[in-house]
Formats: C-alpha cells, sequence, structure tokens
C-alpha cells in the first residue's frame, strides 16, 4: 500500500483542465512528451508545498511567454508585455488552486504554504530526497506547462514506519 | 454596498472584485487578516467580507475568529474564498463563525450563489 492516497495522472489533468477553465476560460490538453524548448529559455516555476500527514510539493513550470499570457487570461486583459509582480502572482495562485486541490486527493489532514515562484534561466528546482509521483505536460495556449508533484522525504518516513 | 476582499493575491482579488462591482459592491481591499481588520475598523459602513484562508501574518481562520470577537465588527457576514477543499478545513471555517465557504476554483456564478443565500445585492 503507497501514501499517495487515490492520486493518478489522469486526476492530474482532471483537476489542472477545471482550473485552467474555471479561472482562465482556457482548454488545456496532456502531452506525451514534454515540448522541446529553446537553451536558455527564460522559465517561471510556481511551488506550494503541503505538509501534515503528506508531504511535498506541487510546482507548476512554464516559459515566461507563457506565464503573460496566463496572467492576462486570468486578469480578463492582453497578455502581459513582461513578467512582473502581476505575472509571478498570477502563477503563484495558480499553483494554489491546483494544489488544494490535489491534496484533497492524498492522506489529510495537511496544510499548504504560501507559493514560491522562481523566475530566470537556467535552473534547476529539486525537493532534496524527493520521490517524482507525477510530471505532466500540458498543452496550454500552444505552448508548454508542466505539473510536478514530488513526494518529500518526510512522508516517505512515515510510509516506511507503517509499512 | 460595500464588501471587503482580504486576499494576499491581487488577481484573486481583482476577479473576485470584479464580480462585486457588477452586482453594485463598492469594493475594498487588503492584502492579509491584520490589514483587513484595520480595514474594517476604520471603514464601518462594510456589509460583506470574502476572506482567503492562506495568507501571510494573519490567515483567513485566525481572522474570521477575531472579526466573532469584535464587539462592533462581528455582526458582518464572512465567506470565506480558499483552495482549501477538505471538508475539515471548511467545518473549521463555519465553526468559526463564517457563514459561507466557496472552493477554488469556482465560476462567477457559484460566487452569486453564495451572496445570495446571504441575501446580496440587497
Amino acid at each position: 500500500m503507497n501514501n499517495n492516497g487515490n492520486l493518478h495522472n489522469k486526476d492530474v489533468i482532471n483537476i489542472i483542465q477545471e482550473v485552467f477553465s474555471s479561472m482562465l476560460a482556457l482548454e488545456v490538453s496532456p502531452l506525451e512528451a514534454k515540448p522541446a524548448a529553446p537553451e536558455n529559455e527564460r522559465k517561471i516555476s510556481a511551488s506550494v508545498g503541503i505538509a501534515g500527514e503528506w508531504n511535498g510539493t506541487v510546482t507548476l513550470q512554464c516559459s515566461a511567454d507563457t506565464a503573460c499570457r496566463l496572467a492576462g487570461a486570468m486578469l480578463a486583459m492582453d497578455p502581459l508585455p513582461d513578467v512582473d509582480d502581476d505575472v509571478k502572482d498570477v502563477l503563484g495562485e495558480l499553483a494554489n488552486i491546483v494544489a488544494g486541490n490535489i491534496k484533497s486527493m492524498l492522506p489529510g489532514p495537511s496544510s499548504l504554504s504560501l507559493p514560491c515562484v522562481i523566475d530566470g534561466s537556467n535552473y534547476s528546482l529539486e525537493i532534496l530526497n524527493g520521490e517524482e509521483l507525477v510530471n505532466q505536460p500540458m498543452l496550454c495556449h500552444g505552448s508548454g506547462l508542466i505539473v510536478s508533484i514530488v513526494q518529500g522525504k518526510q512522508g516517505a518516513r512515515k510510509l516506511a514506519v507503517n509499512a | 454596498m460595500k464588501a471587503a476582499i482580504i486576499d494576499d493575491s491581487r488577481a484573486m482579488r481583482m476577479i473576485i472584485g470584479r464580480t462585486l462591482k457588477e452586482l453594485g459592491f463598492e469594493v475594498i481591499e487588503a492584502a492579509n487578516g491584520r490589514e483587513g481588520l484595520d480595514c474594517l475598523k476604520n471603514d464601518p459602513e462594510a456589509d460583506l467580507v470574502l476572506v482567503d484562508w492562506n495568507m501571510p501574518e494573519m490567515n483567513g481562520l485566525e481572522f474570521v475568529l477575531a472579526l466573532r470577537g469584535s464587539q462592533h465588527l462581528c455582526h458582518l457576514p464572512i465567506v470565506v474564498v480558499t483552495s482549501e477543499t477538505e471538508a475539515s478545513q471548511a467545518e473549521r471555517a463555519l465553526e468559526a463563525g463564517a457563514n459561507e465557504y466557496v472552493t477554488k476554483p469556482f465560476s462567477k456564478e457559484d460566487l452569486v450563489d453564495r451572496l445570495r443565500r446571504l441575501g446580496f445585492p440587497q
């Protein structure tokens, strides 16, 4: 038995589609593989931690251009011209909403952290000793968006104790 | 009618505010529970409060408890609008004194429906 509740890729896809449809009036669809991206592409990552009976993170990652378009869609305006506080706020809030809905499918009780947003090129985001449960590329606005869920070490320890 | 929107996300304040303005509300905003309490103390004409759960400084649950404990503001209807989707969280918010609980994502119709249950727009 695992400690991941009823979490399946298709549920994560459904959550993303519902959140993007309701909050941005955008359709998103799952991709088989990560879309190719130019080297040194500027990327925005928004992560929200889940802590409690289950521990881990939910992260949304996309290009800066996609982030600007998502922010425009959520704020009902044209795509924002550059990554600013509003773009980071929108990505963080989307990660927060997605994480909240994913949390309801995991063992509880647990709490959400405030969102953390990273903006830059050539960086990698790593949860130490984490186990990646989901890494789902999605097609949104003609470009890629990646949803990842990583279970943290504490959850793994708890699992070992309970086994 | 005047409503206070308390959320650390400016985007969410804009989205909720747009719907409220369409319903005829004047909107005031705050970025966390502490700011929200100060805002309401300084503006006694508010008729309704919409508050997020996860915020820095003072979260939504702490805000609900503080408002219900306030002699002058305890009568205000409170709608918690949050990403916390677990039923146990909704129970905690309602037990603390919130009147309605809306989970994100929500549609404009979801929000309007909850406000109508509270008698808005008046």
